[in-house]
């Protein structure tokens, strides 16, 4: 038989709250920040993007420092722990074979780890420590430390000093003498009712045991390895005040050095591609879906319906940009100002790329690309002039445009 | 395996011979990547996500351009980005609760409104690429959105440590990963021969330009000295050498050669080089007629 329970050694309120639901608990720098307090608990029974969400919602900059870990059972008994970490949380993992630690200093935005095979674990967040490990079964509690082992194996995963004594003092009394005087949402309202102990595995069943043995050992290292991941270029910036906050040193190298040491851990194993996506993308996703809603709101509608008319007797819409040339090509430009390309072929005196149109607000705006012959505008009852190479120039409706062969343009309003 | 294709255009034809490869690598356990080379369209994509949602992923994208665009004949700038809205849109759909994402990178053969002309119309999203082959030289066309590619912009990194920097698995942009989807397009002239490569990361992390390079060179003094095409594509050659070289991530290779035969856009059959000619009745100044060059 094996199950794991949760305990935790208490600390004084306002400073890193640990929150715990069924196979997952999160270890969170709350400070007196009451409501992250109260919301960590329903973030984390949504799994841990969700939870990471939550922790992303003013952005990475305040982000603070965390661990956000699930557990899941393998066959074998042991568990595969998968790991969210940023700052200043540490977690140590002991396994069959071995024990391992993930430690994020350094990291400019968070790591993400996960490993099997794991027997026990220990989540460490600098604070004074209470000797005494208390079992919790779900709930909400200050803590300096937090462990997951089996049961009726000593309280802490790995070089702990004897806190195994208090397995049964857990009650309802330890609790609530060191227990949440933050908000809590209802559901979590029994907050620290221990010692609920939570049966994660129970597998008896020998043969399955057996044909799965091995399995644990071999990817007891199995994590992330150069698996490709996204994020937005503010978040992924490596900024100067990032390197400056980042418990690892100021120095951009220092930040590079930790972020090597963070992804240069064992890659033996097994390696399927497990993203850190999941959680990045999930931010990324409420970060786009606040940042696009005024930019799309703002977008004013064109009053003016501009076309441009070939001498040829062609028509060309200016609801995009146009660009006129002999063999025009667009280099990098975003898929949604994509130009329409006007080529004027056989004509030799007009340059590959030789004139721009756009409009802006009710403007026209034609620019001469740097040309070998030049641009004209013809404005109605003037002169022919030539417009600067470079500029933006605004062109009202009749005005026709000479590019220095045959075909002239006319821009129109419809 | 090579496939050819020959389309009409209302001055000529172009004729393309692609082949195309994808390897799971040594190291992973699913092959995320995905292909579609299907005239007029060639792409890869490279699903990210773990489990089988990253396969997903760029399959969704794959059957979403083969669903959209219709084969056998010339798209339109238009088609392609509203393909790749589309995709955007699906992968995003895939599984709401899970999260999943994908790059993609390929080209297009594209004809303007009144079809008179073509242009080969390369877009990126992420960090699989697209290059250009002349015969001689490799040009990376494509600019990756990675955060290696943002910080050798921004001068932070030389080009030496951006092929070893910790975080060079980090992409700033993906199918899937927002709302709105922010691809990067270029519309080259399609004229004469043109050989373009189309490969995800797993190919240019194992091999240095100058390796692509040499197996493109390669392959094709085989197909000049053999009365026949070589035996083995040019894909297949580049992905088994990836994969020898460490093969640490899926490896997907797609080799695009075309041929426009007869007149098609530009007309001037030598346009190497600027060709306008000078009137002379205006200010001379320095010709610079691409103005906007890619990034380096």
């Amino acid at each position: 038989m094996s199950a794991h329970v949760v305990r935790y050694h208490a600390a004084a309120p306002g400073r890193w709250l640990a929150v715990v639901t069924d196979g997952r608990a999160a270890v969170v720098h709350t400070g007196a920040d009451a409501q992250l307090a109260g919301d960590l608990d329903t973030a984390l029974a949504g799994g841990l993007p969700t939870a990471l969400d939550r922790l992303l919602r003013d952005g990475i900059a305040s982000l603070p420092s965390f661990a956000l870990l699930e557990w899941t059972p393998d066959l074998d008994g042991t568990l595969e722990v998968h790991g969210l970490l940023r700052g200043e949380a540490i977690v140590e993992l002991a396994g069959a074979s071995g024990d391992s630690e993930w430690e994020a200093s350094g990291v400019t935005t968070w790591l993400e780890q996960r490993t099997a095979g794991v027997t026990s674990l220990r989540i460490d967040v600098p604070d004074d420590a209470d000797a005494m490990a208390l079992p919790l079964g779900a709930g909400a509690v200050w803590v300096s430390r937090l462990t997951v082992s089996e049961r009726g194996s000593a309280a802490s995963a790995t070089k702990t000093s004897g806190a195994a004594a208090a397995q049964n003092a857990g009650s309802a009394r330890a609790a609530t003498e060191v227990g949440p005087t933050v908000p809590l949402a209802a559901p979590a309202a029994q907050a620290a009712v221990a010692p609920l102990e939570q049966t994660i595995a129970d597998l008896s069943d020998t043969a399955m045991l057996d044909e799965r043995r091995g399995f644990g050992a071999q990817t007891a290292y199995d994590h992330l390895f150069d698996a490709t991941i996204v994020r937005t270029i503010e978040e992924a910036a490596v900024r100067a005040d990032d390197a400056e906050a980042a418990p690892g040193g100021g120095h951009p190298d220092a930040l590079e050095a930790g972020a090597l040491a963070a992804t240069a851990e064992p890659q033996a194993g097994d390696h399927d591609g497990l993203t850190i996506t999941t959680a990045d993308l999930a931010a990324m996703r409420g970060n786009r879906a606040e940042a696009s809603t005024p930019r799309a709101s703002a977008a004013p509608t064109p009053s003016h319906q501009y076309f441009l008319k070939l001498s040829t007797g062609a028509e060309h819409d200016l609801d995009r940009p146009v660009l006129v040339g002999r063999a025009p090509s667009v280099s990098q430009v975003p898929g949604g100002s994509l130009p329409t390309l006007l080529a004027l072929s056989g004509e030799p005196d007009v340059s590959r790329n030789h004139a721009r149109f756009d409009v802006e607000g009710d403007t026209v705006l034609v620019t001469d690309l740097h040309s070998r012959n030049g641009t004209a505008v013809t404005l109605p009852g003037k002169a022919p002039q030539l417009v600067r190479k470079g500029e933006p120039t605004p062109v009202v409706t009749g005005a026709v445009i000479d590019f220095g062969g045959g075909t002239t343009i006319t821009v129109c309003e419809r | 395996m090579s496939q050819q294709s020959s389309v009409a255009l209302p001055h000529g034809r172009v004729d393309v011979v692609a082949s195309a490869r994808t390897d799971v690598g040594q190291v992973r356990r699913v092959n995320e990547d995905g292909f579609l080379s299907q005239m007029p369209v060639f792409l890869v994509a490279d699903g990210m996500g773990g489990h089988a949602r990253g396969d997903l992923a760029s399959r969704t994208v794959c059957e979403v351009f083969a669903d959209r665009i219709e084969a056998g004949r010339p798209t339109t700038p238009e088609q392609v980005l509203d393909a790749i809205e589309t995709a955007n849109a699906s992968v995003r759909r895939v599984d709401p609760s899970a999260m999943s994402g994908t790059t993609l990178s390929g080209i297009a053969l594209v004809g303007t409104r009144d079809g008179a002309q073509h242009y080969w119309m390369v877009f990126n999203i992420g960090d699989s690429r697209v290059y250009g082959w002349d015969g001689s030289e490799l040009a990376q066309l494509s600019v990756d959105h990675s955060l290696v590619q943002e910080l050798l912009d921004a001068g932070r990194i030389g080009e030496t440590e951006a092929l070893t920097h910790p975080q060079r698995n980090v992409i700033t942009r993906a199918i899937g990963a927002a709302e709105q989807v922010d691809s990067d397009v270029w519309l080259i002239p399609a004229k004469g021969r043109q050989t373009f490569l189309v490969c995800s990361d797993g190919l240019t992390k194992e091999l240095a330009d100058t390796d692509i390079a040499e197996v493109l060179a390669g392959a094709a003094a085989s197909s000049e000295n053999a009365d026949r095409r070589p035996q083995t594509p040019i894909a297949e050659l580049l992905v088994q050498r990836a994969v020898a070289a460490g093969g640490r991530d899926n490896v997907t290779a797609l080799v695009v050669d075309a041929i426009v035969h007869g007149r098609s856009g530009d007309g001037d059959g030598d346009c190497d080089d600027e060709t306008t000619i000078d009137r002379g009745d205006v200010a001379r100044e320095l010709e610079d007629t691409l103005p906007r060059r890619p990034r380096p």
